[in-house]
């Protein structure tokens, strides 16, 4: 029969203060945090390579199951259980919230545990250094010090107390040591300086990743998104009235703008957003970025029904080539003085058929290039369309009589322009050009809408041609808003202060810890191998306010008188 | 005194075996960085805007009886719609369910939207043209304030049932745009729940015409 041999295993109960020990060392181990930020970068890949379930319905069941469901072709039956294991919602599962969290405390703990140690060097220095220091220091001077230990002490702690030195005195025997600090806690000056460099990588790899800029061209009275389609945080700016000043030579002055911002279908902030003042909100800047003037809100409304059948704030960015034209009669009285909107063509010329006021005639009033590009010469055509259709060309800036009539082609400006794609009307393409009145009143030219005719719109004066009604409601600007939204910035000014502080205490206070050692007719005083500057000059001051010579013999590292 | 060496002793009083090494000093520059990035991440990804809306809207469960395929409910032909249940802004709720039996067009749109505005016209006729064989059209606005809605309705004629996606959840399930990402977005449902086709971008009445005749033809078979 077989006898079976027990072991009897005595076991130490572990205590609270071992168990602490061992989670503290395990938190502040080099290879604990390196293991765990590997972790998060394999998750972090995997949640980059999958798809991965939205926020926004991550709580819905009936909406995860519509999302899976369109997964189905990617996946296969490795679906659901990708699902279950959290792979289609790495960053809200537990394991990488509770990696997460046990990092931070990692880092926590692992700096705490650095700083815990200067904290140590700070508030519980070494005291007393072995004599052998005192011969070998690499910062050592050696004072002739006449009087007893005890008196020359006594004076070395009051100048150095006066210095803003902190001085402790221990005797043993004939020998009085001294230990004098100042500006002790200086030395966190490098902990922060450190610090402020790792939070300046951090903030700006933050910027970078985190960061959202958006650039909105949005007219007065309309609203644009803030992100493309639909986003959970999705808003909308809406210009109420945007503003632009100039000065004389045309250079901008100001851009600002009446703004609105709306969330979830209710206004959540309004305000004036300026280039260097910008609304904020959430966490997010409307800026004014720019600025454009040349708009024009035109409307095709059924005229049946009353329907609008097209609306749009046309921004008119291109521009379309007009004379300038000042006709006056034989005493000199200037009859028209105005930018012709071309609307038709004959043969080359662009241009359209006027009345010249006073005159009883009509002219067909055109523009004509020769050559191309910069170097294009401009000319005005003239038809006269009530005697016998003569015609008469003018080059740019000259004058000519005809008729009993002078014609000055003051010059060939540009009129604010673009295609209206889709506009209702005969053409796929029309152009709408954008002018003035003589009087400053704004009028829009439609060419193309109507086959052989311009439309030619007041404000409020609508056109109805072959059942649609034709509105242009105004000139309009638009403003450019720029959307920011920078998490690292805050990081950045933190790193930027905490550096700033850094280097401040460590290059600007005089820290230094000295050692001395009195002994009849003889002080030695040194210092750690660092700061040498600032032990020369305590050095030297403390031997002239001891009235001491130096000690003949000296070594190499002495300071010199 | 008989200590050891002074100068190293000194020096103890700040060890640096703590930072030395090139895999050492990884620990604090990366640690921060990754809880930096993945606190930054949890952040936006912990669905804030989800609370804009009442957690009751949205998609819904399409209750069993009323999908007539035997798969999930997914935005794809042939497969049963996926339910939702949204406001009007006029104060009322609309689910899609309930619309079964009748032919359904569901169009996604925006104020902003130009595509959208230059479509809109489309709709409204054809609602005037199918509305007495049953076509409901359902048009889905994307996150706007109830005023700009009925706002834009009034102005163009709309008479149709419209809904607002007040957090953009919809966006998720219904893939609008497809590979494009963008509206307008149109489904064409036929009566029994089931999506026969999809537009991506503004429809012309031909192409309206092509996709509701396949709809209502259902109906009428």
């Amino acid at each position: 029969m077989a006898s079976v041999d027990t072991v009897q295993r005595t076991s130490r109960p572990v205590r609270g203060a071992e168990l602490f020990f061992w989670a503290w060392r395990l938190l502040a181990s080099a290879q604990f945090a390196i293991a765990l930020i590997g972790f998060l970068v394999v998750a972090g890949l995997l949640a980059v390579v999958l798809p991965q379930v939205p926020a926004s319905i991550r709580d819905n069941g009936a909406a995860v199951d519509a999302w899976l469901a369109l997964r189905q072709d990617s996946f296969g039956p490795l679906t659901d259980p990708l699902y279950r294991v959290g792979l289609f919602s790495v960053v809200a599962t537990w394991w990488f919230l509770s990696a997460l969290v046990l990092l931070a405390v990692s880092v926590g703990v692992y700096t705490l545990d650095r700083f815990l140690d200067i904290w140590r060097n700070v508030t519980q220095p070494r005291q007393q250094v072995p004599d052998s220091f005192f011969e070998r220091a690499a910062n050592r001077a050696a004072l002739d010090t006449p009087a007893s230990p005890a008196d020359e002490s006594a004076r070395i702690e009051a100048i150095l107390s006066k210095r803003r030195f902190r001085v402790r005195r221990v005797e043993q025997g004939a020998t009085t040591y001294l230990f004098a600090d100042r500006f002790a806690w200086a030395q966190l000056g490098n902990f922060a300086t450190h610090i402020a460099l790792v939070l300046f990588l951090a903030g700006a790899l933050v910027s970078q990743l985190g960061g959202f800029t958006s650039a909105l061209l949005i007219a007065e009275g309309t609203t644009s998104p803030v992100f493309p389609v639909s986003n959970p945080q999705q808003m909308q700016v809406e210009v109420l009235d945007a503003v632009g000043l100039f000065d004389e030579r045309g250079a901008p002055l100001d851009y600002r703008s009446q703004i609105i911002i709306y969330q979830g279908g209710e206004e959540v902030a309004r305000g004036t957003t300026t280039v260097n003042n910008p609304l904020l909100y959430g966490g997010y800047r409307f800026h004014q970025g720019g600025y454009f003037g040349d708009g024009a809100a035109l409307r095709v409304l059924d005229a049946a029904t009353g329907n609008t059948v097209y609306t749009e704030v046309l921004a008119l960015t291109e521009l379309s080539p007009a004379p300038a034209v000042v006709v006056r009669d034989a005493q000199g009285v200037v009859l028209l003085d105005d930018v012709i909107v071309p609307s038709d063509f004959i043969e080359d010329a662009r241009g359209e058929l006027i009345t010249v006021p006073g005159s009883g005639h009509e002219f067909w009033v055109g523009l004509s290039q020769d050559g191309a590009g910069v170097d294009a010469l401009w000319n005005l055509v003239v038809y006269d369309r009530d005697e016998t259709g003569a015609r008469f060309v003018l080059p740019e800036g000259e004058t000519r009589w005809e008729g009993g009539l002078q014609w000055t082609f003051a010059e060939a400006v540009g009129l604010p322009s673009v295609i209206a794609p889709g506009l209702p009307g005969d053409s796929e393409r029309t152009l709408t050009v954008l002018s003035e009145t003589p009087e400053g009143t704004p009028f829009l030219t439609v060419l193309g809408a109507v086959e052989g005719r311009a439309l030619t719109l007041f404000p409020d004066q609508p056109v109805e041609i072959d059942g649609l009604e034709y509105r242009f409601e105004g000139r309009r600007e638009f403003a450019g808003i720029e959307v920011r939204r920078d998490p690292g910035a805050n990081v950045i000014w933190v790193a930027a202060g905490l550096l700033l502080a850094g280097l401040m205490v460590t290059f600007y206070l005089p820290r230094l810890r000295l050692w001395a050692r009195v002994r009849a007719g003889e002080t030695v005083v040194v210092s750690l191998a660092e700061r040498r500057g600032v032990f020369q000059a305590e050095a030297d001051h403390l031997r002239k306010e001891l009235g001491a010579g130096r000690i003949d013999g000296k070594r190499e590292g002495d300071v010199n008188d | 005194m008989a200590d050891p060496a002074p100068e190293t002793e000194a020096a103890e009083a700040t060890p640096r075996r703590d930072w030395a090494g090139v895999f050492r000093s990884l620990v604090l520059p990366l640690g921060l960085l990754a809880i930096i990035l993945g606190g930054l991440w949890y952040w936006d990804a912990r669905g804030e805007g989800a609370n804009i809306n009442d957690a009751r809207y949205g998609t819904v469960e399409l209750p069993p009886e009323r999908n007539a395929t035997d798969r999930s409910p997914a935005v794809e032909i042939g497969r049963a719609a996926p339910d939702f249940l949204l406001e009007t802004p006029t104060g009322g709720e609309l689910r899609l369910s309930d619309l079964q039996g009748q032919p359904v067009l569901i169009n996604f749109w925006a104020s902003w939207c130009a595509p959208c505005r230059a479509e809109v016209p489309e709709l409204v006729a054809a609602y005037d043209r199918y509305r007495d064989d049953g076509l409901v059209i359902v048009g889905v606005n994307l996150q706007e304030a109830d005023e700009k809605v009925n706002e834009f309705a009034d102005e163009f004629g709309i008479e149709f049932p419209i809904v607002i996606d007040r957090d953009g959840e919809l966006r998720n399930v219904w893939r609008l745009g497809g590979p494009f990402d963008g509206i307008p977005t149109s489904y064409f449902i036929d009566a029994s729940g089931i999506v026969r086709s999809l537009f991506y971008g503004p429809m012309r009445e031909a192409a309206l015409e092509e996709r509701l005749a396949e709809i209502l033809e259902e109906r009428a078979g």
